[in-house]
């Protein structure tokens, strides 16, 4: 269902440029680039595996 | 038809641009004059199609984290750099609907609402405006989309295409299409 909105006020340039925050977006980025680092470390995949293979041997053998 | 330059600050210079680009790949820092630069006109695409306004500054931060994130895949090949950013805006706008998170949305302005009467010859009537409104509803959303950019944001169709990923004639000739479109089911409709 599509709303219309009938001549609504748009946000000012001043407004707009309050709201503008360039470190937040560049450390959103930085974090995103951590996050997805460590899904890439060893130390993930080993952690991941190894409990993934205990789980599949309680569930063969318990 | 007049282009709107509350939406095309942004005047498209090559050379600059490219420049500022491949600084911007080299260090994320150096997107700055990028982000400052293009803001305001993502703000205001991304406001016109949701329904609040705390939400739009978050998708359009969202559009400059995947901008810079994607930034060194990206290539000038004779499209604006601005375009690239509206298609990402773009993007991430109907993500944005498939969780439901905003509400797609229209914005529609009198003047131009009054130019549309104008052209069919109708009078500017509530039921009339009520009349175009379920029109415009029943219109598919690569119409309506033609349809906002054209006439409510008045943008080239040069930029629809760039925009749309299509070519400029093809903007031109979709665009009149969807007009026709609009026309049609609005004669049919019945308040």
């Amino acid at each position: 269902m599509i709303n219309f909105c009938v001549d609504r006020q748009e946000p000012n340039s001043k407004k707009i440029e309050s709201k503008m925050d360039f470190n937040k977006v560049l450390s959103s980025v930085e974090l995103e680039k951590k996050g997805r680092k460590f899904l890439l470390t060893p130390w993930f995949y080993g952690t991941v595996g190894f409990a993934m293979l205990i789980s599949f041997l309680c569930f063969i053998y318990i | 038809m007049a282009v709107n330059l509350m939406y095309h600050r942004a005047q498209f210079c090559p050379e600059d641009e490219v420049r500022l680009i491949e600084r911007a790949k080299t260090n994320p820092e150096n997107f700055a004059p990028l982000y400052n630069k293009y803001y305001e006109p993502i703000l205001r695409y991304v406001f016109k199609r949701v329904d609040e306004e705390e939400i739009a500054y978050d998708i359009t931060s969202m559009v400059f984290i995947k901008a810079i994130q994607s930034l060194p895949k990206y290539e000038y090949r004779g499209v604006p750099f601005a375009s690239w950013l509206f298609r990402i805006a773009k993007s991430e706008l109907y993500q944005s609907f498939r969780d439901a998170k905003a509400r797609r949305t229209v914005s529609i302005d009198t003047v131009v609402v009054g130019q549309f009467f104008e052209d069919m010859q109708e009078d500017v009537t509530e039921a009339n405006r009520d009349r175009l409104l379920k029109a415009m509803s029943k219109l598919k959303e690569n119409q309506l989309q033609l349809i906002e950019m054209r006439f409510f944001e008045k943008r080239s169709f040069k930029e629809i295409g760039d925009i749309l990923e299509m070519t400029e004639n093809n903007a031109k000739v979709k665009t009149f299409r969807a007009l026709a479109k609009l026309k049609e089911i609005f004669k049919v409709i019945k308040v």
